[in-house]
């Protein structure tokens, strides 16, 4: 037994002895960081994002937060810009009225990126924008963002706002969920990708939905719902609420769980929400915010 | 007990083999980490960008297999940013930021929008895959003389060279659309080597077609540069190597110093200047129904205006100066309010698709037996052979809306030819 003990123990000396060399680690570390020069609107952005929020705003092209099922470029430099103080000034500093910065610093997400153009699928339609595990949202189609600026808030919000606001509710829902019984009250009119085509794409108001995308599913009709109540008038709202005839009682169900979970959850009155947006709107579509200024202040 | 014996000899002769590992003298191959390499490597490759004085001619090809044939840019590369000077626009040069980065290898990326350098990767609703151009790429190599990249999308070498110290980039790539303008060798002839050769220019998607006998062809996409044009890669021929072939617009022939290949015009080709003038338009099959027209040369001489179809718009064509023909592609001629109004391409023959991609739409080209111009369809458009033409109303973002009827008739059906009056 002695023996076979001092055996072993030669073994593992034996064995310790291959590491006789000893190395000296390296100091530096082998990741490198590519380093790119900042520029006046990389410390806009660290001044306005990224201290106050961690927010980090990607507006030059990185392979590896695109989506390699799409062909896409990089935005344009100004209109990366313009898109920077539309978020902020038409998301970020909305929400921090209406709930408070900690609320924003909580939950709005943390990572934007920008690309040139839309997502086009082979079939000729295009993705407007997505967001992924709550975190990061991408605006695609950046390069547009002047001529639907110009034709007003409408186009503002079609085209990138209201995808925020849309993608954004998911954030919040993934952080609370949201009550069960919302889906039983127009369980029957989920249908998945036919959302798009006939007859869904122009009966949706008379089936008890909001949108035609509404009829995805009900994780999507919540946050069409409060994007879209969010980002239109009353009016408008009225409207569609006639248009959907009997139905309406439905969306008004629905837009009442909305209220309620915003509200229990959050505290954050939609209708108060809803006021701040289009307040806001009005400011940029008059042309009263400076779109393009990176003076830091 | 035996048993014993034999697991210390095991174990001893594991100590004995593991200890060898000891006596290996490991040296790195390299003195420095991989990533402190190919951080040396892109702080080589900046400093080769930014160090060519008179900037650098960027030989690109884009789509897969290089399907659309090579075009010329100039860059000129600060620490920062990069400035863009192309053949498809030859008035403005543009500026934008540029990122090397490490993610496939050394990698530059033209990371911020620029007008020219997007311009063959953006994409559209009806070319999901754009035209295939590449804005990041994977260096293969890096010299002073030559950079060689590699496009990430496209898998086509994209190369560099210093442009020569005399040229001035706005001069440089106009002498190159020039050259893309002049050219009138739609088809060539000669001896290369020991080989004669018969072959066809294709302008459209730029590429050289070599037939050495019935069953042989030699496919060399090319691009334009100020002296004639240069091929993807070097072609071999009869024994001869070349890449490079001047063009001599006064003779029409390509040359290399050491052969000449004689160009020719199609027996169908039409001169520009002999269009112009007042026809008959004839349409509708058995040609029961005509109109009066004009073509009449448009400003810029690069084309033709064909007006009397309709009192509410007029066609723009282009002219084909490798085939002496005009280009009538699918068209905006006016709008609906806001929403544009376009004369789209039709296929009645096969059940009536109609698209408004500008690929598609017909030729008019001198019929040789009747003396008329007829009408041929482009062939640039899979699915659609045009064979009439119908107004299409579509909204701002180009969906479809429907047939126009706001300026009367709003077909042109089974067109048939243009006899001149």
């Amino acid at each position: 037994m002695k023996r076979y003990i001092i055996l072993l123990s030669a073994a593992v000396l034996s064995m310790l002895a291959a590491s006789c060399q000893e190395e000296e680690l390296n100091p530096e570390s082998v990741i490198k960081v590519t380093e790119v020069e900042k520029n006046d609107f990389d410390k806009w952005l660290e001044v306005n994002f990224v201290n106050p929020y961690n927010i980090d705003f990607k507006y030059r092209f990185e392979l590896n937060e695109s989506d390699m099922n799409y062909y896409t470029i990089p935005a344009e430099f100004d209109l990366s810009i313009k898109m920077a103080h539309l978020v902020k000034y038409l998301c970020v500093d909305s929400y921090d009225e209406v709930a408070g910065t900690d609320f924003t610093r909580s939950f709005f997400p943390k990572m934007f990126f920008l690309i040139g153009e839309w997502e086009y699928k082979n079939n000729g339609t295009f993705i407007l924008g997505t967001a992924e595990g709550g975190k990061k949202i991408l605006l695609s189609g950046i390069n547009y963002l002047d001529t639907h600026l110009k034709a007003g808030a409408e186009a503002l919000n079609h085209y990138y706002i209201k995808t925020i606001h849309h993608e954004f509710t998911h954030i919040l829902n993934q952080t609370k969920e949201f009550p069960a019984e919302y889906k039983l009250i127009t369980g029957a009119g989920y249908v998945a990708d036919s959302w798009s085509e006939a007859p869904f794409n122009t009966e949706y108001l008379q089936n008890g939905f909001i949108s035609a995308y509404s009829q995805e599913s009900d994780v999507e009709d919540f946050a069409e719902m409060l994007s879209v109540y969010i980002t239109k008038t009353p009016e408008y709202w009225a409207s569609q609420l006639k248009l959907a005839g009997d139905s309406a009682k439905y969306i008004t169900a629905k837009l009442d769980i909305v209220r309620q979970y915003m509200f229990d959850n959050f505290n954050i009155d939609i209708d108060v929400l809803r006021d701040v947006i289009a307040r806001r709107q009005g400011d940029v579509v008059k042309g009263l915010i400076d779109l393009s200024d990176i003076t830091i202040k | 007990m035996k048993n014993n014996r034999i697991t210390s000899a095991l174990i001893i002769a594991a100590a004995l083999v593991s200890s060898q590992s000891c006596l290996k003298n490991q040296k790195d191959i390299f003195e420095e980490s991989s990533s402190q390499r190919l951080e040396n490597y892109l702080s080589d490759l900046k400093s080769t960008l930014t160090g060519a004085k008179n900037g650098w001619v960027m030989e690109y090809y884009p789509g897969a297999e290089q399907a659309y044939g090579g075009y010329c840019y100039v860059l000129y590369f600060t620490n920062t940013e990069v400035e863009a000077f192309s053949e498809i626009d030859i008035e403005n040069s543009y500026r934008s930021a540029y990122k090397l980065t490490t993610d496939y290898g050394p990698v530059l990326s033209f990371d911020v929008h620029n007008p020219l350098l997007h311009y063959f990767a953006t994409p559209s609703s009806g070319m999901y895959e754009a035209l295939g151009g590449d804005f990041e790429f994977m260096i293969k190599s890096i010299s002073s003389e030559k950079i060689e990249m590699l496009g990430k999308r496209s898998q086509n070498i994209y190369t560099l060279r210093p442009m020569a110290s005399d040229a001035q980039p706005l001069e440089y790539v106009t002498k190159v659309a020039e050259m893309s303008e002049n050219m009138r060798a739609a088809e060539f002839e000669g001896t290369i080597g020991d080989q004669e050769v018969k072959g066809e220019v294709d302008m459209n998607y730029r590429a050289l077609i070599f037939n050495l006998n019935d069953t042989t062809q030699v496919y060399a996409p090319f691009m334009y540069t100020p002296e004639g044009l240069r091929t993807y890669e070097p072609v071999k021929i009869g024994g001869c190597t070349f890449q490079d072939l001047y063009y001599l617009t006064e003779n029409n022939i390509f040359t290399n110093g050491v052969f000449t290949l004689k160009g020719k015009l199609p027996e169908d080709y039409t001169p520009y200047g002999e269009f112009a003038g007042d026809y008959t338009f004839y349409y509708y099959t058995n040609n029961s129904r005509s109109l009066n027209v004009t073509l009449s040369p448009d400003e810029a001489g690069t084309g033709y205006v064909l007006s009397g179809l309709n009192s509410n718009y007029t066609v723009r064509l282009e002219y084909d100066r490798a085939k002496g023909r005009l280009v009538w592609r699918s068209q905006i001629v006016g709008a609906n309010g806001n929403n544009p109004v376009i004369l789209a391409a039709w296929d009645l023959n096969h059940g009536g698709s109609l698209t408004w991609s500008s690929d598609a739409g017909c030729y008019i080209k001198k019929n040789l037996e009747t003396g008329y111009f007829d009408f041929e369809d482009l062939g640039q458009y899979e699915g659609i052979a045009t064979d009439s033409w119908i107004l299409w109303e579509v909204d701002s973002d180009m969906n479809g809306i429907g047939q126009y009827y706001g300026w009367g008739n709003s077909q042109i059906a089974y067109i048939g030819y243009l006899k001149r009056k």
